[in-house]
């Protein structure tokens, strides 16, 4: 992915309006009438209503940039695909060699009869294009393993790969080629998603080095600095004549305010000192503090600021994630080539460095019983300490910048603000190489150690990822899968799976001797699925594949790192990294 | 290869063969409908019968039945043999486009029913599908006990989520299938999405929890005086703009409703001054609406609604004196026409938070798990709608509105909706989001009055969300459940009742699939702990009498002639008898507007007793008597102890309806279901009348009652 700018750079997104421009005729078509009035939405912004209130305009610029890669062109990976196409991506290409057959007509909804015998990288494009005229899509009539040799760098110009039921040689050359190639700071690092299923059965593997998430959705993003209040929130707490308001005035002023002021004045008689979160006697009297300036039993603000009385004690600092994403060395030190998260999480930690050690204030405040004044008071005091903090943060970022001799404007100021904003709602995913797992080594060595322990009674590294794993090496074997020759063979072919699933244990667990039930029911149940392609569990898949694209793409909500694997005989889903 | 063998082999011959022949009924074809379909018919399922609830039209539907011919038949060429769908009043809109994918963009303004019907005819062709669509009505007399009693299998795919997001239209759908399945022991999957997240449940009866055993929020409701006199937030002026003053213009004008409302509103201890004058306001809007026609009508409406409205409301002293009350500022034409107005200060810092609608002790409309309606900047790089700094971004839509502006879309909106009130005296104007000039209407007209009461515009974007109870609808998550139903599905057929999941599907990177194993039935749930009864009637021959006499206290009360029981008999809401009331007794069922596919609920006085419903079906052909009752009685239920806390009647929930014209008029854009009952009211049933402005707290998504 680009560096400097976001995925969605102004000319990408220019030659995509233009291509939305020509569908303006159905939007006159719906409502009969002239030209559309300036205030109502475009025909883009129509067909894309829904989603727009999901992940916003900025979601939505980054998915029109998004070129998606899918090799292997089977009902899962077009599933994924169409539920790309229909929000809207930029382009896609499928790349395949094959032939239709009638087989896959039959488990493929984007083929048709007439398919059949003509290359399905092409018919499937064909079909999948007419979900929306405004995306581009392309087929590749290639080999996969020949193309990986020849051109590189075809694959590296797409921002997500998705590898359906590859080969499991051709996995490993394509996860090596993008990991390889995002090695280098800067360098492109494009997401690999693999996927493979077997009847019931259903894999995902995600490989990328780093994925910076701009927006986790968390759910409680920032302090409300009670028990530090800068000083123009402290101020106003403590000037505050509760004496001299009506009942209603003073049944409305919000309990943040409460909070702080009753804090200022313990501060004021215990030197300084917070109430003692490990006394229950110092807690239960702060909160006899608090309500003394109570002028009824059932005023609500006093109410709700009791419910909040711990923030008294609970010390605002930088929340442990942040904490952990500013020691990360590739924020400790920048350079040119870092990405603009690092460079602000890099500002981030300057800023924290100094007193009082917290991130910039935000401007948003929480729900609460208040009158409107009171609330506006309130939040023009968070809102003007939120412009100040972000003008520090500014200058920090000004310096950083020209350090590197970087242009004052690299950053555009809407990013910078948005981080400011939601410094707690960033994420750095650092992910792994899918060769570990595939060789059984690293966290999957660890994990299938920890489970072999006798402290562990409950499967860790799942055992039908083993048995997707020993039917890889099966297959690298055979070239074929196992469960797919006749019917006789099924028990050959379990055995064989058995033996592979011991024989990477056992180098890993002293004293390994037998696969319990777990295991062997695994190997039954994916030797069973001959690796033939029901069309739910396709959909299935595929549905959770194009809301991990999504995810990747718009940057938003923290993404599957790194393995998934769903059994939908016993409806579940299980979540690995390996 | 045929398609079936592998399929096959994974199922099983046993649980393919069910697959193949059972019955299956699927409720909706929006996005969770067309995937399900996709999933349904490429698995195997060979016997579908789809019904789709049009939006703007709940309970009308259309159905689509899928038999798979004799393999080596051809295709059916011509759409006319196959074929035969009247009309269907519910057409594709560019929105559906995002997810739906059976629709193209062609297709944009197609009836649904013969655009889905075409595409599924693509469905796996080399099986030869025959498809035959039609037009009904879920809620149609067609649709009885008898009728859900064909299927093996009910799976509701209506969008949006049940519990989560209950839209009242769709909730009320959801809560009619339900009980038919429970009725008929019919095995249902309720499922529904919201952006991100999913769910997707079992209802076996007896057995799970039914859809009505979790009660479901009651809306929140607005005081009258709120809305029409004193607003204070954004929500205020759009719920006044789409269900007050909409209707007063274009709408029904019913006069006895609007005083019976506020007569309520007093009696309830809103201030009686104000009340008063509201009804003044009344009656000089039956005067401007006679002229909306003319060429100054708008200008005579905006002087009325934004002046002297405002200045009589400013007129009344005491008013005013409430703590916490901004007084409003009268809009005058000729300013706003000349840039001159100067407005009231904000009641909120407009400028440096445009989209905050966060206000004293409300909560800010965060969408289901979206940042786009999150205007308090937790999401900032996403929040690409900031009037401060425009941008590329900036969609023309999610652009604010100036005053002058404002006035001329309400102008002329105005004049476009009376065009077609004038062209069109028949058919009733209500708000649909989807219809543009309803919608431009909405938004003007809110906006100006929040500019008057100093209180932050909305841009078109946020209205339309607000105002059309928009839910996000994103293709990947209805992928998913649509997968996790035909999964249920599978397990159902393979009688594994004891390996159903409830599935939720998530934002949670740790766990975006939460499966949790199905509740019991929760025994005081109103709905699935009824006693239900196949009552196979001649209606036009019947008696309400007979009924009373043979059927209820003969034939149900003789297990229980001890008890000396005493019993109501009811019709969606209405008492048709009591021991004290028998007036109707020599009526017939038909005159008494009660026909095929509805209930006669029958209590005993003291609820001692479960609810016995009556389910009225075709008559037996063989028949010697106008009724046949099954061989044996049901056992009379006992109430759960603490008797009648959750109980409601299912008439009592349905309070969306606006009351019935006197004349027959048609109402287009409506998402209203006209009362099915008829005029006939017997007994004293208010309710039915009952108008109210409520407000789903979830999503502020809002339903005007």
């Amino acid at each position: 992915m680009p560096t400097r700018s976001s995925p969605s750079s102004p000319s990408a997104r220019a030659s995509k309006l233009a291509k939305m421009d020509d569908s303006i005729d159905i939007s006159q078509a719906v409502t009969g009438s002239e030209p559309i009035p300036s205030y109502r939405p475009d025909a883009r912004a129509r067909r894309y209503d829904r989603q727009l209130r999901l992940w916003a305009s900025a979601g939505q610029r980054s998915l029109e940039a998004a070129r998606i890669l899918l090799i292997g062109c089977d009902a899962t990976g077009c599933q994924a695909l169409k539920n790309l196409v229909l929000p809207g991506i930029a382009h896609f290409t499928i790349l395949s060699p094959r032939i239709t057959n009638a087989q896959d007509v039959t488990t493929n909804f984007f083929l048709h009869p007439d398919s059949i015998g003509q290359p399905i990288s092409q018919e499937a494009t064909r079909l999948l294009k007419e979900l929306n005229p405004a995306v581009e899509g392309a087929a590749r009539v290639e080999d996969v393993a020949e193309l990986i040799q020849t051109d590189p760098n075809f694959f590296l110009s797409f921002n997500i790969i998705i590898l359906s039921n590859g080969e499991p040689d051709v996995e490993l050359a394509l996860a090596d080629l993008l990991w390889e190639a995002s090695a280098t700071t800067g360098g492109p690092d494009v997401p690999l998603m693999c996927v493979r299923n077997t009847g019931f059965i259903g894999r995902i593997e995600i490989q990328i080095r780093e994925h910076c998430v701009v927006d986790t959705h968390p759910e409680t993003t920032h302090t409300l600095r009670v028990d530090e209040p800068f000083p123009a929130l402290e101020k106003y707490a403590r000037e505050l004549d509760l004496e001299a308001m009506d009942s209603l005035e003073h049944s409305h002023i919000p309990w943040v305010i409460l909070l702080v002021r009753a804090v200022s004045i313990w501060k004021e008689q215990h030197g300084g000192a917070l109430p003692d979160e490990n006394s229950d006697e110092e807690k239960a009297e702060f909160k006899k503090l608090l309500v003394s300036e109570r002028s009824k039993a059932d005023e609500e603000n006093f109410e709700e600021a009791l419910a909040k009385a711990f923030l008294a004690w609970n010390k605002s600092e930088v929340p442990s994630d942040t904490r952990n994403l500013l020691e990360d060395p590739s924020v400790v030190t920048v350079s040119t080539s870092s990405k603009n998260l690092h460079l602000l999480l890099h500002t981030l930690l300057k800023y924290t460095s100094t007193s009082p050690h917290l991130p910039p204030t935000s401007p948003a405040l929480p729900d609460l019983h208040s009158s409107t004044t009171a609330y506006i008071a309130l939040q023009n005091l968070y809102k003007a300490q939120y412009q100040e903090d972000l003008a520090r943060f500014k200058k920090l970022l000004a310096s950083v910048l020209e350090g590197l001799g970087l242009p004052p404007d690299a950053i555009p100021d809407e990013e910078v603000e948005g981080f400011v904003k939601n410094t707690g709602g960033v994420a750095i995913v650092k992910g792994r190489p899918l060769r570990e797992s595939k060789e059984a080594k690293g966290l999957l060595a660890e994990a299938i150690k920890e489970q072999f322990s006798e402290t562990f009674l409950t499967p860790l590294a799942g055992p039908m990822h083993l048995a997707l794993l020993a039917a890889e090496r099966f297959y690298s074997t055979h070239k074929r899968w196992p469960g797919t020759k006749e019917l006789s063979d099924m028990a050959e072919d379990q055995r064989e799976m058995e033996e592979t699933v011991k024989g990477i244990v056992s180098p890993l667990v002293e004293g390994f001797e037998e696969l319990d039930d777990g295991y062997v029911e695994s190997i039954t149940e994916v030797v069973r699925g001959g690796f033939g392609c029901l069309p739910n569990t396709a959909a299935f898949l595929g549905g959770i594949l194009g809301q991990e694209v999504l995810k990747l793409i718009t940057r938003q909500y923290q993404t599957l790192d790194n393995t998934v694997i769903v059994d939908l005989v016993k409806s579940t889903l299980d979540k690995f990294r390996f | 290869m045929p398609r079936a063998t592998h399929t096959k082999s994974l199922l099983g011959p046993e649980v393919y063969a069910k697959v193949r022949d059972t019955r299956v009924l699927v409720v909706g074809a929006g996005g969770i409908g067309c995937e399900l379909l996709k999933n349904l018919v490429l698995v195997g399922f060979a016997n579908i019968e789809i019904h789709h609830l049009a939006p703007a039209h709940p309970g009308v539907s259309f159905s689509i039945t899928i038999s798979v011919c004799c393999p080596a038949a051809p295709l059916p060429r011509s759409p006319a043999n196959s074929l035969t769908c009247q009309i269907d009043l519910d057409t594709i809109d560019l929105s559906n486009l995002n997810r739906q994918f059976l629709f193209r963009k062609p297709d944009i303004s197609k009836p649904k029913a013969l655009v889905a019907a075409a595409t599924a005819r693509h469905f796996n062709p080399s099986s030869g599908i025959n498809i035959h669509a039609r037009h009904g009505n879920v809620k149609e007399k067609e649709n009885d006990l008898e009728w859900i009693k064909g299927f093996g299998l009910v799976m509701n795919a209506l969008d949006n989520m049940g519990g989560v997001v209950s839209i009242v239209d769709r909730a009320d759908a959801r809560r009619h299938v339900n009980r038919l399945c429970q009725a008929a022991g019919v095995p249902l999957i309720e499922s529904g999405t919201a952006g991100y997240l999913g769910q997707a449940t079992p209802i076996i009866k007896d057995r799970t929890e039914c859809y009505d055993c979790v009660p479901k929020e009651a809306p929140k409701s607005f005081p009258v005086c709120t809305i029409r006199a004193t607003p204070s937030e954004p929500i205020h002026c759009i719920v006044w703009a789409k269900s007050y003053l909409f209707g007063k213009l274009f709408g029904e004008d019913d006069e006895a409703v609007d005083e019976e409302e506020l007569d309520k509103a007093k009696a309830e201890g809103e201030n009686a001054e104000e009340i008063d004058n509201l009804k003044k306001e009344a009656a000089a809007f039956r005067e401007v609406r006679r002229a909306l026609g003319e060429e100054d009508g708008p200008r005579r409406v905006f002087e009325k609604v934004f002046h002297q409205d405002i200045e009589r409301l400013l007129s009344m002293d005491d008013m005013w004196k409430v703590p916490g009350r901004v007084k409003p500022k009268a809009l005058d034409y000729d300013a706003v026409v000349s840039e001159t107005f100067v407005p009231p200060p904000p009641r909120t810092p407009a400028a440096s938070q445009p989209n905050g609608s966060a206000s004293a002790s409300t909560s800010a409309p965060a969408s289901a798990n979206g940042p786009a309606a999150n205007g308090n900047g937790a999401a900032p790089p996403s929040n690409g709608v900031k009037a401060t700094a425009p941008t590329q971004a900036q969609l023309k839509d999610q652009r604010e509105l100036s005053v002058k502006e404002n006035l001329e879309l309400f102008v002329d909106s105005c004049r476009r909706l009376s065009a077609r009130a004038i062209a069109h005296p028949n058919v009733l104007l209500s708000f649909d989001k989807d219809d543009d000039d309803t919608l431009d209407f909405v938004l003007a007209t809110a906006n100006l009055r929040a500019t008057a009461y100093g209180i932050a515009n909305k841009t078109r974007f946020q209205v339309k969300e607000m105002a059309g109870n928009i839910i996000p609808a994103i293709a990947t998550t209805n992928a998913i459940i649509a997968g996790m139903i035909v999964m249920q599905a599978i397990t159902i057929l393979s009688s594994q009742l004891d390996k159903l999941r409830t599935t939720f599907v998530r934002s949670i990177a740790s766990n975006p699939l939460g499966m949790a194993v199905p509740s019991p039935p929760n025994p005081a749930c109103p709905v699935c702990r009824d006693v239900y009864v196949p009552f196979k009637v001649d209606t036009t021959k019947c008696t309400l009498g007979e009924l009373v006499l043979e059927v209820v206290k003969g034939w149900l009360g003789e297990a229980h002639a001890d008890e000396d029981l005493e019993w109501t008999v009811l019709e969606g809401g209405r008492i048709l008898a009591d021991p004290d009331f028998d007036d109707n007794h020599d009526k017939t069922l038909e005159e008494l507007k009660i026909e095929r596919g509805k209930m006669i609920t029958v209590i005993d006085e003291d609820q001692v007793y479960r609810p016995v419903h009556f389910c009225i079906c075709e008559p037996d052909p063989q028949a010697v008597k106008p009724f046949t009752l099954p061989a044996h009685p049901p056992a009379l239920v006992p109430r759960p102890a603490k008797a009648s806390v959750v109980e409601t009647e299912p008439d009592e929930v349905e309070i969306v309806e606006i009351p019935k014209p006197s004349a027959p008029i048609t109402t287009a854009g409506t998402k209203r279901p006209a009362p099915d009952d008829g005029d006939v009211s017997v007994g004293s049933d208010i309710k039915r009348k009952r108008m109210a402005v409520v407000v789903q707290d979830e999503d502020d998504d809002f339903e005007i009652l």
